[in-house]
């Protein structure tokens, strides 16, 4: 997979089909996975917009985890018949489109980790203070919601900065993150 | 001067104003670190300070892992990545970041911070004046800054909670003051040898801006004194509507308020998010979620998500 196509699926600019041949290349290919989350987090934190270069091939993966239920809830699964026996229901059948929308999971997550987020969902003890008992993890819009927030008021927050480099120096070690993940 | 004779806040107030002057107009290049809790990371900059005619331009270059440089000239910032054999070129939509100038906060910063000298040191061979600023309440973290004596640059800074534990911090391990020639800024990869990626159109950016808005967004009463500095709408890449961007400010410590309709938000209930200094808080209100997003305690987030409201 070439660079020049991954900045393509980067900016949605290819077909369904070779979206799909693209994502498959990606999900073969750790280095070319590195340098996707490279472009995906330095676009995304230096643009003010927040994470758009990604967000067509987020979705895109985001949608194949929606309309793989059984990913999520593998109790759903319709019976897999196994040599005569039949499965138990909770058995997921990892077959080749199986394990490639696991592994579409896999970069989500990959990707979830990047933004480093720890979210609690809270019931309100207190008007207007946020309880901190709970924790349960982001799903991936939540994820892509709160990192665009990050991201969107990285540009404006000075304080503590080393003379301003505050928000780019988080880029430059983000990164590091992205690459060793 | 002694560090013995700087006496009071006044003198620490100078200190901060020049500070904040300093980074934009000086040339400068050194190697600092940056510390979040057990990781470090430690990065290179060479800065060409701006002048009447020009923005400043500086290169940032990461010492760790792969090889990593950002460079801004003005307002086109360039990422280069050779290991993945690529560059990325993009135009910032503001000129807030590396802009950091308190010069005329000085009175709110004031009323919010006990600001004092501690004392001198040396950071990165140079001598600098510690400069400690307390918060007067518990709604926003406290810092220690070091600044260079002589050109008033911060050398260091270490961002601290309540109980004054260091929640983050950076620091020169060394600095340069001599000219840097703009042949410095340059990418250490040959620009033909990467596939570049081409964003700094002006096109790419306004798009990004929404014309009009039927809903105006406030935060009343200036909770825990923080006032507005930036009212910004825009149209958001991942709820692909329009959101509202609110950034508030104590003169040191800024908090920013996102309003997006509810319809396109995945958030939920009402919830909260920490992230090393960061905290944030959101809650739904009439078909809207409003999320505070700050580098300050969770209940200052809390308290301006409850206050923010449509008028």
């Amino acid at each position: 997979m070439k660079n020049q196509t991954l900045s393509q699926l980067l900016d949605g600019e290819l077909s369904p089909d070779q979206t799909e041949q693209a994502i498959d290349d990606l999900l073969a290919n750790p280095k070319m996975q590195e340098s996707w989350y490279a472009q995906h987090t330095i676009r995304a934190v230096i643009k003010n917009g927040g994470a758009q270069a990604s967000c067509n091939i987020v979705d895109k993966v985001a949608a194949a985890i929606a309309n793989e239920p059984t990913i999520i809830a593998p109790d759903n699964l319709p019976p897999v018949s196994t040599g005569g026996h039949q499965a138990a229901d909770n058995v997921v059948p990892i077959g080749q489109k199986r394990t490639k929308i696991l592994s579409y999971v896999a970069i989500a997550a990959s990707f979830a980790a990047i933004v480093m987020v720890s979210y609690s969902p809270q019931q309100a003890s207190t008007p207007g203070i946020a309880d901190t008992t709970g924790t349960a993890a982001p799903s991936m819009a939540v994820t892509q919601e709160f990192q665009s927030m990050i991201v969107q008021h990285g540009e404006f927050s000075g304080a503590a900065a080393l003379n301003g480099l505050v928000a780019y120096a988080k880029v430059v070690n983000g990164s590091t993150t992205v690459a060793t993940r | 001067m002694s560090s013995l004779a700087w006496a009071g806040s006044g003198d620490a107030m100078s200190l901060l104003a020049g500070m904040s002057t300093a980074a934009d107009k000086l040339d400068y290049s050194g190697e600092f670190v940056y510390v979040k809790g057990a990781k470090i990371s430690s990065m290179k900059v060479v800065h060409i300070g701006a002048t009447a005619d020009s923005g400043s331009q500086q290169k940032l270059m990461a010492l760790d892992g792969s090889m990593r440089e950002i460079i801004q000239l003005d307002d086109v910032v360039a990422c280069v990545l050779p290991d993945q054999g690529m560059g990325l070129r993009e135009k910032r939509q503001t000129r807030q970041l590396f802009r950091f100038d308190i010069s005329n906060k000085i009175e709110t910063i004031e009323q919010y911070y006990t600001v004092k000298p501690q004392g001198a040191t040396r950071v990165a061979n140079r001598d600098c004046e510690i400069v400690s600023v307390k918060p007067r309440d518990t709604y926003r973290y406290g810092y220690s800054l070091c600044i260079d004596r002589e050109k008033r640059l911060l050398l260091s800074s270490e961002l601290l909670n309540l109980e004054g534990d260091v929640l983050e911090s950076y620091q020169f391990i060394s600095v340069n003051f001599d000219p840097v020639p703009a042949s410095d800024l340059s990418s250490g990869t040959p620009p033909k040898t990467l596939n570049w990626i081409d964003d700094s159109d002006e096109k790419s950016t306004t798009e990004m801006r929404a014309e009009d808005e039927t809903i105006k967004w406030q935060v009343r009463k200036n909770p825990a004194g923080f006032e507005l500095e930036h009212y910004i709408t825009r149209i958001s890449p991942i709820l692909k509507t329009r959101i509202t961007h609110l950034v508030l400010g104590d003169g040191l410590a800024q908090v920013s308020v996102f309003v997006s309709p509810a319809d396109a938000s995945a958030i939920e209930s009402k919830a909260s998010l920490n992230m090393g200094s960061l905290n944030s808080s959101t809650r739904k209100m009439n078909g809207f979620v409003i999320t505070a997003v700050g580098e300050v305690p969770k209940e200052t987030v809390a308290l301006i998500a409850d206050y923010t409201e449509a008028y």
